[in-house]
């Protein structure tokens, strides 16, 4: 829809009087946004262009970017927001722990008294018993090693005895 | 995220239970069962012992090493138990954390030692027996110095111990 510059200028003046019809200042404000504007003019492009804003409310060349931004704040938001509950929660539950645990502490302290022995001497006796039985099986399975240590010295007597250097063939059998 | 906090909420189970026996923790239905003997020695019993004046140098040793423990556990099974079955049961339901120290059989009794190690240091020591019309099993947990107690094992005058100490002497003769 182009509109030379004679109607133009008349639209303008009519417009000046004040009448102009709504669809003549439409036809100014399109001309003004959209056409070319020659120089004499552009003093009253600004005028017409707002009007064609404000009246043809546009989404306008920033809008795509502003929302996207928008959105991309709210996904921060939320991704931050949650890292947030994350870390709520891993308070809570080491809270929580912490506490259970300092509860099964206090809580030995019953088990404590569930000592078998309340007498330190029973418990001291006990306890040797236990470390006997455990000495038993220790020596039990070093006996064996021991007494090959003890054959190997041997060897090395008998070998001194007999003169030679190296140990008897029975150790390598 | 999800798995993070499981893995921390795990990471903190574990280290809240670090200071229980394998017996309290896997083996609880032992601790309970009235038929066992049970035996337990808390690390504060511990910590009495080692205010007690030891008898003899040995003695001394042993409250030495015993008060680093968090504690001492025994189940004895007698005749009316079946050993075996206990003995296999319990070896299949050891943690694979607990590495084999040393296996004594001979023809009345199998011996089984096993430590949990972490970072060179042995966290839990135990022992599992089963003997003819017996089943053991020993438990100590804390901070254990294996070198210490085998050295208590070795001082301990047991019968196995003597005759080695008698073959030896008889060795330099």
């Amino acid at each position: 829809m182009t509109m030379d510059l004679k109607q133009v200028e008349q639209l303008l003046s009519k417009y000046w009087e004040g009448e102009t019809s709504l669809s003549e200042e439409k036809q100014l404000q399109q001309f003004f946004s959209y056409g070319e504007v020659p120089a004499h003019l552009l003093v009253y492009r600004d005028l017409f262009v707002a009007q064609e804003i404000i009246l043809n409310p546009d989404l306008g060349l920033d809008f795509d970017r502003e929302v996207l931004d928008k959105l991309d704040t709210s996904e921060n938001s939320t991704r931050w927001n949650f890292v947030r509950i994350a870390a709520i929660g891993l308070i809570l539950i080491v809270t929580a722990i912490g506490f259970f645990k300092l509860n099964n502490t206090t809580n030995t302290q019953p088990i404590a008294q569930e000592d078998t022995y309340q007498n330190p001497e029973e418990a001291l006796a006990e306890t040797k018993k236990a470390f006997a039985m455990m000495a038993v099986a220790f020596n039990k399975g070093q006996q064996p090693v021991m007494n090959i240590v003890k054959l190997d010295k041997t060897n090395q007597k008998v070998a001194k005895a007999f003169g030679r250097t190296s140990q008897l063939p029975i150790l390598n059998e | 995220m999800k798995k993070i906090i499981t893995l921390f909420t795990a990471l903190l189970i574990v280290g809240a239970m670090n200071a229980q026996s394998i017996i309290t923790t896997e083996f609880s239905d032992y601790e309970t069962n009235e038929s066992f003997t049970r035996v337990s020695i808390s690390k504060k019993m511990f910590e009495i012992i080692a205010n007690l004046d030891p008898d003899d140098a040995e003695e001394k040793d042993l409250i030495e090493s015993v008060s680093k423990l968090d504690g001492l556990k025994i189940i004895v099974a007698d005749s009316s138990e079946n050993p075996k079955a206990l003995f296999d049961d319990t070896m299949k339901r050891l943690p694979n954390r607990f590495e084999e120290l040393m296996t004594v059989n001979d023809e009345d009794e199998h011996i089984v030692f096993l430590i949990d190690e972490k970072d060179g240091r042995v966290k839990e020591l135990i022992m599992v027996m089963k003997g003819d019309d017996e089943f053991v099993m020993l438990s100590l947990f804390g901070d254990i110095d294996l070198k210490e107690i085998s050295k208590i094992s070795r001082q301990m005058n047991i019968d196995h111990m003597d005759k080695l100490e008698n073959l030896e002497d008889d060795d330099e003769d």
